[in-house]
Protein backbone atom coordinates (compact mmCIF):
# COMPACT_ATOMS: atom_id res chain seq x y z
CA UNK A 1 0.00 0.00 0.00
CA UNK A 2 -0.83 2.14 -1.63
CA UNK A 3 -0.95 0.36 -4.69
CA UNK A 4 0.36 1.54 -7.26
CA UNK A 5 2.96 2.93 -5.46
CA UNK A 6 3.25 7.05 -5.87
CA UNK A 7 6.36 8.68 -5.46
CA UNK A 8 8.01 10.48 -2.50
CA UNK A 9 4.87 8.51 -0.41
CA UNK A 10 5.78 6.11 2.07
CA UNK A 11 4.76 2.45 0.72
CA UNK A 12 4.23 -0.62 3.12
CA UNK A 13 5.35 -3.98 0.69
CA UNK A 14 4.09 -7.16 2.19
CA UNK A 15 5.20 -10.42 0.85
CA UNK A 16 4.54 -14.04 1.14
CA UNK A 17 6.46 -16.85 0.82
CA UNK A 18 4.68 -20.05 0.01
CA UNK A 19 6.08 -23.59 -0.94
CA UNK A 20 4.16 -25.79 -3.20
CA UNK A 21 1.18 -26.23 -0.61
CA UNK A 22 0.79 -22.76 -0.20
CA UNK A 23 2.36 -23.12 2.86
CA UNK A 24 4.34 -19.75 4.60
CA UNK A 25 7.40 -20.30 4.46
CA UNK A 26 9.62 -18.01 7.32
CA UNK A 27 12.85 -15.91 6.47
CA UNK A 28 15.63 -14.45 8.34
CA UNK A 29 17.00 -11.23 6.90
CA UNK A 30 15.36 -10.61 3.91
CA UNK A 31 16.34 -7.86 2.18
CA UNK A 32 14.69 -5.70 -0.82
CA UNK A 33 16.46 -3.65 -3.34
CA UNK A 34 14.36 -1.90 -5.78
CA UNK A 35 15.65 -1.13 -9.31
CA UNK A 36 14.50 2.17 -11.60
CA UNK A 37 13.58 -0.17 -14.60
CA UNK A 38 16.16 2.23 -16.33
CA UNK A 39 19.55 1.82 -15.39
CA UNK A 40 22.49 3.96 -13.28
CA UNK A 41 19.35 4.59 -11.22
CA UNK A 42 20.12 4.70 -7.35
CA UNK A 43 18.25 1.61 -6.08
CA UNK A 44 16.04 1.82 -2.77
CA UNK A 45 17.25 -0.45 -0.25
CA UNK A 46 15.29 -1.60 2.63
CA UNK A 47 15.27 -4.56 5.42
CA UNK A 48 11.72 -7.01 5.48
CA UNK A 49 10.60 -7.11 9.36
CA UNK A 50 8.74 -10.63 9.44
CA UNK A 51 5.28 -10.44 10.89
CA UNK A 52 3.92 -13.06 13.67
CA UNK A 53 2.18 -14.54 11.16
CA UNK A 54 5.18 -15.27 9.15
CA UNK A 55 4.43 -12.72 6.64
CA UNK A 56 7.02 -10.18 5.46
CA UNK A 57 6.32 -6.39 5.66
CA UNK A 58 8.69 -4.20 4.25
CA UNK A 59 8.60 -0.55 4.19
CA UNK A 60 9.91 1.40 0.73
CA UNK A 61 9.50 4.87 -0.94
CA UNK A 62 10.06 5.15 -4.74
CA UNK A 63 11.87 7.88 -5.91
CA UNK A 64 10.91 7.88 -9.51
CA UNK A 65 8.20 7.32 -11.58
CA UNK A 66 7.77 4.44 -13.48
CA UNK A 67 8.25 0.55 -13.80
CA UNK A 68 10.46 -0.51 -10.82
CA UNK A 69 12.09 -4.01 -10.38
CA UNK A 70 12.30 -5.55 -7.05
CA UNK A 71 15.46 -7.46 -5.79
CA UNK A 72 14.53 -10.04 -3.00
CA UNK A 73 17.12 -11.99 -1.32
CA UNK A 74 17.05 -13.64 2.05
CA UNK A 75 17.79 -16.88 4.09
CA UNK A 76 14.77 -19.08 4.34
CA UNK A 77 14.13 -21.67 7.44
CA UNK A 78 15.86 -24.21 6.02
CA UNK A 79 18.90 -22.45 4.98
CA UNK A 80 18.65 -21.90 1.67
CA UNK A 81 19.03 -18.68 -0.06
CA UNK A 82 16.29 -16.90 -1.58
CA UNK A 83 17.02 -14.95 -4.44
CA UNK A 84 13.76 -13.29 -6.80
CA UNK A 85 13.27 -10.87 -9.21
CA UNK A 86 10.09 -9.11 -9.26
CA UNK A 87 8.22 -6.41 -11.45
CA UNK A 88 6.52 -3.18 -9.86
CA UNK A 89 5.02 -1.77 -12.83
CA UNK A 90 3.56 1.72 -12.67
CA UNK A 91 4.84 3.91 -9.77
CA UNK A 92 2.91 6.90 -10.18
CA UNK A 93 4.07 10.64 -9.95
CA UNK A 94 3.93 12.45 -7.24
CA UNK A 95 0.41 14.52 -7.33
CA UNK B 1 53.28 21.50 -38.19
CA UNK B 2 56.64 20.27 -36.46
CA UNK B 3 56.37 20.50 -33.18
CA UNK B 4 55.63 17.04 -31.22
CA UNK B 5 53.37 18.47 -28.58
CA UNK B 6 50.98 18.58 -31.83
CA UNK B 7 51.66 15.11 -32.88
CA UNK B 8 50.37 12.45 -30.55
CA UNK B 9 52.64 9.76 -32.33
CA UNK B 10 55.48 11.83 -31.29
CA UNK B 11 54.63 11.52 -27.78
CA UNK B 12 56.46 9.20 -25.71
CA UNK B 13 55.00 5.89 -24.79
CA UNK B 14 51.23 6.71 -26.38
CA UNK B 15 52.89 7.22 -29.66
CA UNK B 16 54.94 4.29 -29.93
CA UNK B 17 51.75 2.29 -28.79
CA UNK B 18 49.80 4.06 -31.40
CA UNK B 19 52.15 3.11 -33.89
CA UNK B 20 52.09 -0.17 -33.11
CA UNK B 21 51.30 -2.53 -35.79
CA UNK B 22 48.61 -4.47 -33.44
CA UNK B 23 47.31 -1.31 -32.05
CA UNK B 24 43.84 -1.06 -33.21
CA UNK B 25 43.61 -5.12 -33.31
CA UNK B 26 44.46 -4.84 -29.43
CA UNK B 27 41.37 -2.63 -28.39
CA UNK B 28 39.22 -4.63 -30.94
CA UNK B 29 39.92 -7.71 -29.36
CA UNK B 30 38.89 -5.47 -26.09
CA UNK B 31 35.76 -4.70 -27.49
CA UNK B 32 34.86 -7.78 -28.66
CA UNK B 33 35.24 -9.60 -25.33
CA UNK B 34 32.85 -6.79 -24.16
CA UNK B 35 30.73 -7.62 -27.20
CA UNK B 36 31.06 -11.59 -26.68
CA UNK B 37 29.58 -10.20 -22.67
CA UNK B 38 26.88 -8.62 -23.81
CA UNK B 39 25.43 -11.34 -26.48
CA UNK B 40 25.89 -13.92 -24.09
CA UNK B 41 24.63 -12.70 -20.59
CA UNK B 42 21.72 -10.88 -22.71
CA UNK B 43 20.94 -13.81 -23.79
CA UNK B 44 21.32 -16.49 -20.71
CA UNK B 45 21.79 -13.59 -18.21
CA UNK B 46 18.65 -12.68 -15.85
CA UNK B 47 15.93 -11.20 -17.65
CA UNK B 48 16.30 -7.74 -15.82
CA UNK B 49 17.94 -4.96 -16.78
CA UNK B 50 19.64 -2.79 -13.78
CA UNK B 51 21.23 -7.17 -13.15
CA UNK B 52 22.33 -7.77 -17.03
CA UNK B 53 25.75 -6.97 -18.39
CA UNK B 54 24.13 -6.38 -21.85
CA UNK B 55 22.08 -3.32 -20.79
CA UNK B 56 24.33 -2.01 -18.60
CA UNK B 57 27.51 -2.25 -20.67
CA UNK B 58 25.48 -1.50 -23.46
CA UNK B 59 23.22 1.70 -22.50
CA UNK B 60 25.14 2.80 -19.61
CA UNK B 61 28.87 2.40 -19.90
CA UNK B 62 29.25 2.00 -23.98
CA UNK B 63 27.04 5.29 -25.03
CA UNK B 64 28.90 7.02 -22.34
CA UNK B 65 32.25 6.29 -22.56
CA UNK B 66 31.91 6.69 -26.41
CA UNK B 67 30.90 10.43 -26.00
CA UNK B 68 33.26 10.73 -23.30
CA UNK B 69 36.30 9.60 -25.70
CA UNK B 70 35.02 11.82 -28.79
CA UNK B 71 34.98 14.74 -26.79
CA UNK B 72 38.28 13.92 -25.39
CA UNK B 73 40.18 12.37 -28.40
CA UNK B 74 38.42 11.49 -31.13
CA UNK B 75 36.79 8.30 -32.59
CA UNK B 76 37.89 6.06 -30.46
CA UNK B 77 35.29 3.52 -30.45
CA UNK B 78 35.77 3.30 -34.61
CA UNK B 79 39.06 2.79 -34.07
CA UNK B 80 38.12 -0.31 -31.80
CA UNK B 81 35.40 -1.71 -33.61
CA UNK B 82 34.74 -5.62 -33.26
CA UNK B 83 32.25 -6.04 -35.95
CA UNK B 84 35.23 -4.88 -38.60
CA UNK B 85 36.97 -7.43 -36.92
CA UNK B 86 34.75 -9.97 -37.58
CA UNK B 87 34.25 -8.63 -40.25
CA UNK B 88 38.08 -8.64 -41.44
CA UNK B 89 38.48 -12.12 -40.07
CA UNK B 90 35.43 -12.93 -42.82
CA UNK B 91 37.83 -11.43 -45.31
CA UNK B 92 40.22 -14.03 -45.17
CA UNK B 93 37.86 -17.00 -46.26
CA UNK B 94 35.80 -14.82 -48.70
CA UNK B 95 37.43 -11.77 -50.34
CA UNK B 96 34.54 -9.31 -51.53
CA UNK B 97 34.58 -8.27 -55.04
CA UNK B 98 31.95 -5.78 -55.78
CA UNK B 99 31.76 -2.12 -55.45
CA UNK B 100 28.81 -0.51 -53.71
CA UNK B 101 26.37 0.85 -55.91
CA UNK B 102 27.39 4.65 -57.24
CA UNK B 103 24.26 5.65 -56.64
CA UNK B 104 24.00 4.23 -53.15
CA UNK B 105 27.11 6.33 -52.22
CA UNK B 106 25.52 8.82 -50.01
CA UNK B 107 24.56 9.30 -46.59
CA UNK B 108 20.57 8.66 -46.76
CA UNK B 109 20.56 5.10 -46.49
CA UNK B 110 22.89 5.44 -43.18
CA UNK B 111 20.47 8.46 -41.83
CA UNK B 112 17.04 5.98 -42.17
CA UNK B 113 18.99 3.50 -40.39
CA UNK B 114 20.12 5.59 -37.68
CA UNK B 115 16.66 6.56 -37.67
CA UNK B 116 15.10 2.99 -37.60
CA UNK B 117 18.08 2.05 -34.82
CA UNK B 118 16.57 5.22 -32.79
CA UNK B 119 13.15 4.30 -32.99
CA UNK B 120 13.51 0.73 -32.33
CA UNK B 121 15.30 1.35 -29.05
CA UNK B 122 11.75 3.85 -27.95
CA UNK B 123 9.14 1.10 -29.30
CA UNK B 124 10.95 -1.78 -28.23
CA UNK B 125 12.63 -0.18 -25.02
CA UNK B 126 15.92 -2.28 -25.69
CA UNK B 127 17.69 -0.56 -23.01
CA UNK B 128 15.44 -2.56 -20.67
CA UNK B 129 15.56 -5.84 -22.47
CA UNK B 130 19.06 -7.90 -22.18
CA UNK B 131 17.72 -10.24 -25.17
CA UNK B 132 16.97 -6.99 -27.42
CA UNK B 133 20.45 -5.42 -26.93
CA UNK B 134 22.54 -8.84 -27.46
CA UNK B 135 19.87 -9.66 -30.74
CA UNK B 136 21.23 -6.08 -31.31
CA UNK B 137 24.25 -6.49 -31.28
CA UNK B 138 24.22 -9.83 -33.12
CA UNK B 139 22.44 -7.70 -35.93
CA UNK B 140 25.28 -5.49 -36.24
CA UNK B 141 27.97 -8.07 -36.66
CA UNK B 142 25.88 -9.66 -39.29
CA UNK B 143 25.23 -6.84 -40.81
CA UNK B 144 28.70 -5.41 -41.57
CA UNK B 145 29.53 -9.01 -42.15
CA UNK B 146 27.03 -9.27 -44.77
CA UNK B 147 27.79 -6.28 -46.57
CA UNK B 148 31.69 -5.92 -46.24
CA UNK B 149 32.22 -9.70 -47.26
CA UNK B 150 30.05 -8.85 -50.91
CA UNK B 151 31.31 -5.01 -50.71
CA UNK B 152 34.78 -3.50 -50.85
CA UNK B 153 36.35 -1.38 -49.28
CA UNK B 154 34.80 0.02 -45.81
CA UNK B 155 31.23 0.25 -47.34
CA UNK B 156 29.68 -0.72 -43.64
CA UNK B 157 31.64 2.11 -42.14
CA UNK B 158 31.01 4.93 -44.89
CA UNK B 159 27.31 4.38 -45.87
CA UNK B 160 25.64 2.19 -43.71
CA UNK B 161 26.69 2.60 -39.78
CA UNK B 162 24.80 4.19 -37.41
CA UNK B 163 27.17 4.18 -35.08
CA UNK B 164 29.77 5.00 -37.41
CA UNK B 165 27.57 8.39 -38.60
CA UNK B 166 27.05 9.65 -35.16
CA UNK B 167 30.69 9.12 -34.47
CA UNK B 168 32.06 11.52 -37.84
CA UNK B 169 29.69 13.58 -36.77
CA UNK B 170 30.28 14.16 -33.58
CA UNK B 171 33.88 13.95 -34.32
CA UNK B 172 33.85 16.74 -35.97
CA UNK B 173 34.15 18.04 -32.15
CA UNK B 174 37.20 16.39 -31.21
CA UNK B 175 40.33 18.03 -30.53
CA UNK B 176 42.40 15.03 -32.74
CA UNK B 177 42.67 14.48 -36.32
CA UNK B 178 44.47 12.65 -38.89
CA UNK B 179 46.14 14.71 -41.16
CA UNK B 180 49.52 14.79 -43.15
CA UNK B 181 52.78 16.03 -41.36
CA UNK B 182 54.92 18.03 -43.76
CA UNK B 183 52.61 18.52 -47.10
CA UNK B 184 56.18 19.06 -49.06
CA UNK B 185 56.60 15.16 -48.69
CA UNK B 186 53.61 14.06 -49.92
CA UNK B 187 53.82 16.14 -52.98
CA UNK B 188 56.59 14.15 -54.07
CA UNK B 189 55.41 11.35 -53.30
CA UNK B 190 54.14 8.89 -55.91
CA UNK B 191 53.06 5.91 -54.14
CA UNK B 192 50.09 6.86 -52.67
CA UNK B 193 50.09 4.07 -50.24
CA UNK B 194 48.12 6.42 -47.46
CA UNK B 195 44.66 5.34 -49.62
CA UNK B 196 46.10 2.79 -52.14
CA UNK B 197 48.39 0.46 -49.70
CA UNK B 198 51.75 -1.34 -49.91
CA UNK B 199 51.94 -4.52 -50.92
CA UNK B 200 54.55 -7.05 -49.95
CA UNK B 201 57.67 -6.01 -49.78
CA UNK B 202 60.34 -9.02 -51.02
CA UNK B 203 63.35 -6.38 -50.08
CA UNK B 204 62.62 -5.73 -46.91
CA UNK B 205 60.36 -8.32 -46.11
CA UNK B 206 57.61 -5.82 -44.55
CA UNK B 207 53.59 -7.08 -44.70
CA UNK B 208 51.53 -6.00 -47.11
CA UNK B 209 49.59 -3.00 -45.42
CA UNK B 210 46.00 -1.79 -46.39
CA UNK B 211 45.41 2.19 -47.23
CA UNK B 212 42.22 4.03 -46.19
CA UNK B 213 39.24 1.85 -47.33
CA UNK B 214 36.99 4.83 -47.00
CA UNK B 215 38.85 6.48 -49.65
CA UNK B 216 40.46 9.30 -47.66
CA UNK B 217 43.40 10.43 -49.60
CA UNK B 218 45.76 11.84 -46.84
CA UNK B 219 46.99 15.23 -48.84
CA UNK B 220 43.59 16.43 -49.36
CA UNK B 221 42.30 15.07 -45.97
CA UNK B 222 39.92 17.75 -44.29
CA UNK B 223 39.03 17.03 -41.14
CA UNK B 224 37.03 13.70 -39.53
CA UNK B 225 34.19 12.95 -41.53
CA UNK B 226 34.43 9.45 -42.59
CA UNK B 227 37.53 8.73 -40.76
CA UNK B 228 37.62 5.79 -38.84
CA UNK B 229 40.74 6.28 -37.11
CA UNK B 230 41.64 2.98 -37.86
CA UNK B 231 45.71 4.17 -38.50
CA UNK B 232 45.85 2.41 -41.81
CA UNK B 233 47.45 5.80 -43.07
CA UNK B 234 49.74 5.47 -40.55
CA UNK B 235 51.03 1.79 -41.12
CA UNK B 236 50.84 2.52 -44.83
CA UNK B 237 52.89 5.71 -45.57
CA UNK B 238 56.53 4.42 -46.11
CA UNK B 239 57.80 8.36 -45.13
CA UNK B 240 55.87 7.88 -41.64
CA UNK B 241 54.49 11.44 -42.71
CA UNK B 242 50.99 10.93 -41.04
CA UNK B 243 49.92 13.26 -37.59
CA UNK B 244 47.45 12.51 -34.95
CA UNK B 245 47.19 16.32 -34.49
CA UNK B 246 45.91 18.05 -31.90
CA UNK B 247 43.39 20.89 -33.23
CA UNK B 248 40.73 23.24 -32.95
CA UNK B 249 37.61 21.25 -32.24
CA UNK B 250 34.72 22.32 -34.73
CA UNK B 251 36.91 24.27 -36.97
CA UNK B 252 36.47 22.42 -39.88
CA UNK B 253 32.95 22.49 -39.75
CA UNK B 254 33.73 25.98 -41.19
CA UNK B 255 36.29 25.02 -43.85
CA UNK B 256 34.77 24.57 -47.59
CA UNK B 257 37.17 23.30 -49.16
CA UNK B 258 36.58 19.89 -50.96
CA UNK B 259 37.44 17.15 -48.62
CA UNK B 260 38.98 13.53 -50.05
CA UNK B 261 36.51 10.75 -50.41
CA UNK B 262 33.35 13.24 -48.95
CA UNK B 263 33.13 16.20 -51.22
CA UNK B 264 32.22 19.64 -49.86
CA UNK B 265 29.84 19.73 -46.83
CA UNK B 266 28.50 23.08 -48.37
CA UNK B 267 27.46 20.65 -51.36
CA UNK B 268 26.40 17.29 -49.52
CA UNK B 269 22.44 18.04 -48.91
CA UNK B 270 22.57 14.48 -47.31
CA UNK B 271 25.60 15.03 -44.92
CA UNK B 272 24.06 18.32 -44.24
CA UNK B 273 20.68 16.31 -43.52
CA UNK B 274 22.67 13.72 -41.01
CA UNK B 275 24.08 16.74 -39.35
CA UNK B 276 20.66 17.93 -38.60
CA UNK B 277 19.10 14.44 -37.66
CA UNK B 278 21.97 13.83 -35.15
CA UNK B 279 21.40 17.60 -33.38
CA UNK B 280 17.58 16.75 -33.13
CA UNK B 281 17.80 13.49 -32.25
CA UNK B 282 19.84 14.41 -29.37
CA UNK B 283 16.61 16.59 -28.23
CA UNK B 284 14.12 13.46 -28.90
CA UNK B 285 16.01 10.99 -27.10
CA UNK B 286 16.23 13.16 -23.87
CA UNK B 287 13.01 13.68 -24.74
CA UNK B 288 11.89 10.77 -24.67
CA UNK B 289 12.66 10.01 -21.26
CA UNK B 290 10.52 12.28 -19.31
CA UNK B 291 7.17 12.86 -18.08
CA UNK B 292 5.69 15.03 -20.33
CA UNK B 293 6.32 12.97 -23.78
CA UNK B 294 3.93 10.05 -21.95
CA UNK B 295 1.28 12.94 -21.99
CA UNK B 296 2.16 13.36 -25.33
CA UNK B 297 1.94 9.99 -26.90
CA UNK B 298 -1.04 9.35 -24.69
CA UNK B 299 -2.78 12.29 -25.94
CA UNK B 300 -1.99 10.64 -30.20
CA UNK B 301 -3.08 7.94 -29.42
CA UNK B 302 -6.19 9.31 -27.96
CA UNK B 303 -7.01 10.79 -30.83
CA UNK B 304 -6.08 7.62 -32.90
CA UNK B 305 -8.01 5.20 -31.07
CA UNK B 306 -5.36 2.89 -30.33
CA UNK B 307 -3.10 1.50 -27.81
CA UNK B 308 -0.24 0.46 -29.49
CA UNK B 309 2.69 2.69 -29.42
CA UNK B 310 3.78 2.41 -32.67
CA UNK B 311 1.42 5.15 -34.04
CA UNK B 312 2.42 7.28 -31.17
CA UNK B 313 5.96 7.23 -31.99
CA UNK B 314 5.89 7.22 -35.08
CA UNK B 315 3.83 10.93 -35.12
CA UNK B 316 6.42 12.14 -32.51
CA UNK B 317 9.66 10.94 -34.85
CA UNK B 318 7.98 12.31 -37.81
CA UNK B 319 7.42 15.58 -35.57
CA UNK B 320 10.82 15.57 -33.95
CA UNK B 321 12.87 14.51 -37.24
CA UNK B 322 11.36 16.41 -40.02
CA UNK B 323 8.43 19.05 -39.12
CA UNK B 324 11.03 20.18 -36.02
CA UNK B 325 13.76 20.57 -37.71
CA UNK B 326 12.18 21.78 -41.24
CA UNK B 327 10.91 24.89 -39.18
CA UNK B 328 13.57 25.51 -37.35
CA UNK B 329 16.48 25.27 -40.01
CA UNK B 330 13.83 26.96 -43.19
CA UNK B 331 12.70 30.05 -40.81
CA UNK B 332 16.42 30.55 -39.81
CA UNK B 333 17.93 30.12 -43.76
CA UNK B 334 14.98 32.13 -44.96
CA UNK B 335 15.78 35.19 -41.97
CA UNK B 336 19.42 34.28 -43.29
CA UNK B 337 18.75 35.23 -46.67
CA UNK B 338 16.52 38.16 -46.46
CA UNK B 339 18.85 40.10 -43.95
CA UNK B 340 21.63 39.47 -45.88
CA UNK B 341 19.97 40.67 -49.31
CA UNK B 342 20.65 37.18 -51.15
CA UNK B 343 17.59 37.36 -53.91
CA UNK B 344 19.74 34.43 -55.69
CA UNK B 345 20.16 32.27 -52.72
CA UNK B 346 17.71 29.35 -52.09
CA UNK B 347 16.74 28.58 -48.50
CA UNK B 348 17.88 25.41 -48.74
CA UNK B 349 21.36 25.94 -49.92
CA UNK B 350 21.42 28.43 -47.14
CA UNK B 351 20.41 25.08 -44.97
CA UNK B 352 23.21 23.12 -46.34
CA UNK B 353 25.41 25.66 -45.31
CA UNK B 354 24.71 26.73 -42.24
CA UNK B 355 23.29 23.01 -40.73
CA UNK B 356 26.80 22.02 -39.21
CA UNK B 357 26.33 25.23 -37.63
CA UNK B 358 24.19 23.35 -35.02
CA UNK B 359 26.68 20.35 -34.45
CA UNK B 360 28.10 21.29 -31.66
CA UNK B 361 25.04 22.15 -29.80
CA UNK B 362 23.71 18.53 -30.53
CA UNK B 363 27.11 16.99 -29.28
CA UNK B 364 26.76 19.06 -26.15
CA UNK B 365 23.19 17.42 -25.80
CA UNK B 366 24.07 13.75 -26.44
CA UNK B 367 27.34 14.30 -24.30
CA UNK B 368 24.88 15.78 -21.28
CA UNK B 369 22.46 12.75 -21.72
CA UNK B 370 24.84 9.93 -22.01
CA UNK B 371 27.35 11.47 -19.82
CA UNK B 372 23.91 12.04 -17.34
CA UNK B 373 23.60 7.68 -17.41
CA UNK B 374 27.49 7.28 -17.11
CA UNK B 375 27.86 9.29 -13.96
CA UNK B 376 25.25 8.17 -11.79
CA UNK B 377 25.59 4.18 -12.98
CA UNK B 378 29.25 3.77 -13.74
CA UNK B 379 29.79 2.01 -10.85
CA UNK B 380 27.06 -0.67 -11.65
CA UNK B 381 28.84 -3.03 -13.40
CA UNK B 382 30.38 -4.14 -10.62
CA UNK B 383 27.28 -6.15 -8.76
CA UNK B 384 26.29 -6.86 -12.13
CA UNK B 385 29.94 -8.88 -12.66
CA UNK B 386 29.79 -10.15 -9.64
CA UNK B 387 26.42 -11.49 -10.30
CA UNK B 388 27.28 -12.88 -13.37
CA UNK B 389 30.20 -15.00 -11.94
CA UNK B 390 28.01 -16.27 -9.47
CA UNK B 391 25.90 -17.43 -12.56
CA UNK B 392 28.73 -19.02 -13.78
CA UNK B 393 31.00 -20.27 -11.40
CA UNK B 394 27.88 -21.04 -9.05
CA UNK B 395 29.56 -18.97 -5.82
CA UNK B 396 30.59 -15.48 -5.31
CA UNK B 397 34.23 -15.59 -6.57
CA UNK B 398 34.08 -11.83 -6.70
CA UNK B 399 32.44 -11.42 -3.96
CA UNK B 400 28.30 -10.99 -3.02
CA UNK B 401 27.04 -8.43 -5.54
CA UNK B 402 26.92 -4.98 -4.24
CA UNK B 403 23.89 -3.68 -5.38
CA UNK B 404 23.98 -0.20 -3.87
CA UNK B 405 27.24 0.50 -5.67
CA UNK B 406 25.58 2.88 -8.44
CA UNK B 407 27.67 6.29 -9.48
CA UNK B 408 26.82 9.84 -8.60
CA UNK B 409 23.30 11.39 -7.53
CA UNK B 410 21.67 12.77 -10.56
CA UNK B 411 21.63 16.12 -8.45
CA UNK B 412 25.33 16.58 -8.62
CA UNK B 413 25.34 15.38 -12.39
CA UNK B 414 22.82 18.02 -13.23
CA UNK B 415 25.40 21.21 -13.18
CA UNK B 416 27.53 18.90 -15.35
CA UNK B 417 24.84 18.52 -17.86
CA UNK B 418 24.00 22.67 -17.97
CA UNK B 419 28.02 23.05 -18.40
CA UNK B 420 28.13 20.67 -21.71
CA UNK B 421 25.16 22.37 -22.79
CA UNK B 422 26.64 25.53 -22.60
CA UNK B 423 29.55 24.56 -24.58
CA UNK B 424 27.87 23.14 -27.21
CA UNK B 425 26.09 26.42 -27.23
CA UNK B 426 28.75 28.27 -27.50
CA UNK B 427 30.79 26.76 -29.57
CA UNK B 428 27.47 26.79 -32.49
CA UNK B 429 27.19 30.08 -32.01
CA UNK B 430 30.60 30.52 -32.79
CA UNK B 431 30.75 28.22 -36.10
CA UNK B 432 27.66 30.06 -37.39
CA UNK B 433 29.48 33.12 -37.06
CA UNK B 434 32.39 31.68 -38.94
CA UNK B 435 30.16 30.47 -41.53
CA UNK B 436 28.84 33.88 -41.76
CA UNK B 437 32.26 35.43 -41.98
CA UNK B 438 32.79 32.87 -44.82
CA UNK B 439 29.97 33.42 -47.02
CA UNK B 440 28.88 36.86 -45.96
CA UNK B 441 31.60 38.66 -44.86
CA UNK B 442 29.84 42.14 -45.23
CA UNK B 443 27.33 41.30 -43.30
CA UNK B 444 28.42 38.47 -41.06
CA UNK B 445 26.59 39.46 -38.08
CA UNK B 446 23.33 39.97 -39.62
CA UNK B 447 23.59 36.82 -41.05
CA UNK B 448 24.38 35.18 -37.84
CA UNK B 449 21.32 36.42 -35.84
CA UNK B 450 18.77 34.18 -37.01
CA UNK B 451 21.26 30.64 -36.11
CA UNK B 452 22.08 32.66 -33.60
CA UNK B 453 18.20 32.62 -31.78
CA UNK B 454 17.47 29.09 -32.75
CA UNK B 455 20.56 27.68 -31.01
CA UNK B 456 19.58 29.79 -28.44
CA UNK B 457 15.86 28.41 -28.61
CA UNK B 458 17.07 24.98 -28.76
CA UNK B 459 19.40 25.56 -25.98
CA UNK B 460 16.60 26.54 -23.92
CA UNK B 461 14.68 23.59 -24.89
CA UNK B 462 17.44 21.38 -24.01
CA UNK B 463 17.70 22.88 -20.20
CA UNK B 464 14.04 22.51 -20.11
CA UNK B 465 14.11 18.47 -20.96
CA UNK B 466 16.82 18.19 -18.87
CA UNK B 467 15.49 19.95 -15.42
CA UNK B 468 12.60 17.81 -16.19
CA UNK B 469 12.13 14.66 -13.59
CA UNK B 470 12.46 11.42 -15.39
CA UNK B 471 10.22 8.63 -15.46
CA UNK B 472 10.47 6.09 -17.14
CA UNK B 473 8.31 3.72 -19.12
CA UNK B 474 4.55 3.65 -18.13
CA UNK B 475 1.54 0.97 -19.10
CA UNK B 476 -0.03 3.54 -21.10
CA UNK B 477 0.14 1.54 -24.20
CA UNK B 478 -0.61 -2.72 -23.74
CA UNK B 479 2.31 -3.34 -26.68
Amino acid sequence: MPNPPVVGVPAQGTIALRDRDRRLVRSTDMRIEAHMSHLGMTPVIANATERDDGMQEVPLQFTMAGDWTVHVTGTLADGRRLDRWLNVPGVRPAE
Amino acid sequence: MSAMGGDLLRWPVIGALLRWRHARTSLQIVLLAAAAAVVLHGLFGPPVAPANMATVLTWVHYRGLLVVALLAAGNLFCTGCPFILARDAGRRLHAPTRRWPRWLRTKWTAIALFVAVLFAYELFDLWALPAGTAYLVLAYFAAALIVDLVFTGATFCKYLCPIGQFNFMAASLSPLELRVREPVVCSTCRTFDCIKGRPVDAASGRSPQRGCELRLFLPSKVGNADCTFCLDCVQACPYDNVALAVRVPGAELVDARRRSGVGRFTERADIAALAIVFVFAALLNAFGMIAPVYAVQRWVADALGTTSELPALAILFALGLCVFPLLVVGTASGLTRTLVGDPEGTISRTAIRYAYALLPFGFGVWVAHYGFHLLTGVFTVVPVAQSAAIDVVGWPILGLPLWQWVGMQPGSVFPIQLGFIALGTMGSLAVAYGISERDHPTRAMAATAPWAAAVLALASTAVWILAQPMEMRGTIFAG
